[in-house]
């Protein structure tokens, strides 16, 4: 077994298959902060009867939490395919204990505001605010950074089969590059919506994206899942001794046409799913 | 003889034991854990102080008022209608949020959790205190004592 670094440690994470290190470990720590985050904030989500935008004030955090739940754990399995040594190096490391600040920050502030019943993102009313919207964007762009140096990482030392290989690099670069473009472009836009989504007007079930005019989060949430759609394509096809490559690059081109239609469709004021 | 728990400045008791509390939740938040005597001050003399504070003000008061106790939230409210109960029932939240906070700490430093991670989780302690232990148990249930330490 691998020795503690520190003597007070006397516990370790309970499912196998993950590696004793620190990067490992702080990144399923975010993942499962962002349990707590959910499993706490569950109970004012059931009974809080405030509403910001026609939505639950709670359903934000809680759809927060859930997304970077999924954005940790993969970030901790993937990080797997990567030999130690390069695992803990400087880059990575940075990268991780950086995307771990943002998170506190982001969960923190999202939950905070929520309970203020106050927008987060998209809210300039007050110079605190704005400034906190500013932070959040930085803090959103560290939240992917990770994935873009974990890509990058494992594109260069990774030993991994080569579906799996080819959907981990794929997936966190493509689909780090094209959120911080479409994420981007949404925050500068000023809205999620093109086009004045009426109060209370029709939204798709859970996530609550417009069925009236154009919402550009289909998009967002179509590339910015490819970080988890291909590694998993790739690791079927190693499985199944399919050619994972040419199918993780069919998957990726398809998934990346997908959000870019999306994207395209909400600019031009339309909703992915009309009423 | 005045019964000091009634005529002392609630107002200054009150104040400062919110501060005692908030050198022990700075420690527990900002400050290394490798030294026994500074992790002390948190976890055992700080709370430890408050509790004798909290018994002085209610033990002398808490059966001379008319109508108070714990058995209805009428005879809760009339209890804390009382200032020196009223003191006392927040001295009770400093004392055992911290003391929570400790025991939150030391645990999170055996299951290798960052500091990063704890101070959220501690601040979540220190405002809201269950909120905070919720989402430590939470944490906590994921990990298992390793074979070979």
């Amino acid at each position: 077994m691998t020795g503690f670094l520190d003597k007070q440690r006397t516990h370790r994470f309970a499912i196998n298959g993950f590696d004793d290190d620190a990067v490992t470990r702080v990144f399923l720590a975010g993942a499962l902060l962002m349990t707590a985050f959910f499993v706490v904030l569950t109970p004012p989500f059931l009974i809080d009867p405030r509403t910001l935008e026609g939505a639950n004030v709670w359903l934000k955090p809680q759809k927060f939490a859930i997304s970077l739940f999924v954005h940790f754990l993969t970030l901790a399995l993937l990080a797997q395919l990567l030999p130690r040594s390069v695992r803990t190096g400087p880059s990575l490391a940075i990268a991780a204990y950086l995307s771990i600040a943002a998170l506190v920050l982001e969960a923190a502030y999202i939950s905070i505001q929520a309970a203020r019943g106050r927008k987060s993102h998209f809210n300039l009313e007050t110079p605190l605010e704005a400034s906190m919207y500013t932070a959040m964007g930085v803090g959103a762009v560290l939240l992917i950074f990770v994935a873009f140096v974990l890509g990058l990482q494992i594109w260069r030392k990774s030993q991994a089969s080569a579906g799996l290989k080819t959907g981990a690099v794929l997936g966190l670069i493509v689909g780090a590059v094209a959120t911080l473009i479409m994420a981007g472009y949404m925050s500068s836009s000023g809205s999620r919506w093109i086009g004045e989504h009426p109060f209370g007007g029709a939204a798709t079930p859970l996530f609550g994206w417009s069925r009236e005019v154009g919402d550009m989060r289909p998009a967002h949430f179509v590339s910015m899942h490819m970080m988890q759609t291909l590694p998993l394509i790739g690791w079927i096809c190693d499985r199944l001794r399919a050619p994972g490559v040419l199918i993780v690059w069919a998957a990726a081109a398809i998934q990346l046409l997908l959000a870019a239609f999306l994207f395209w469709q909400a600019l031009q004021g339309q909703p992915f799913w009309p009423v | 003889m005045e019964n000091i728990a009634l005529t002392v400045d609630h107002d200054t008791v009150f104040s400062l034991s919110g501060r005692a509390a908030m050198i022990g939740w700075l420690v527990l938040v900002f400050l290394p854990r490798r030294y026994p005597l500074l992790f002390a001050i948190p976890q055992v003399l700080i709370p430890f102080g408050l509790g004798l504070v909290y018994a002085g003000l209610i033990l002398p008061v808490l059966f001379t008022i008319e109508g108070g106790g714990f058995g209805s939230l009428q005879e809760v409210k009339t209890l804390f209608g009382n200032d020196a109960a009223l003191t006392a029932g927040w001295l009770h939240y400093l004392a055992f949020d911290l003391f929570i906070g400790a025991w939150i700490a030391r645990r999170s430093d055996e299951i290798g959790l960052s500091r990063l991670i704890q101070a959220p989780i501690l601040l979540a302690t220190f405002m809201f205190g269950p909120v905070g232990l919720v989402m430590f148990l939470t944490i906590r249930a994921f990990y298992k004592k390793a074979s070979s330490a």
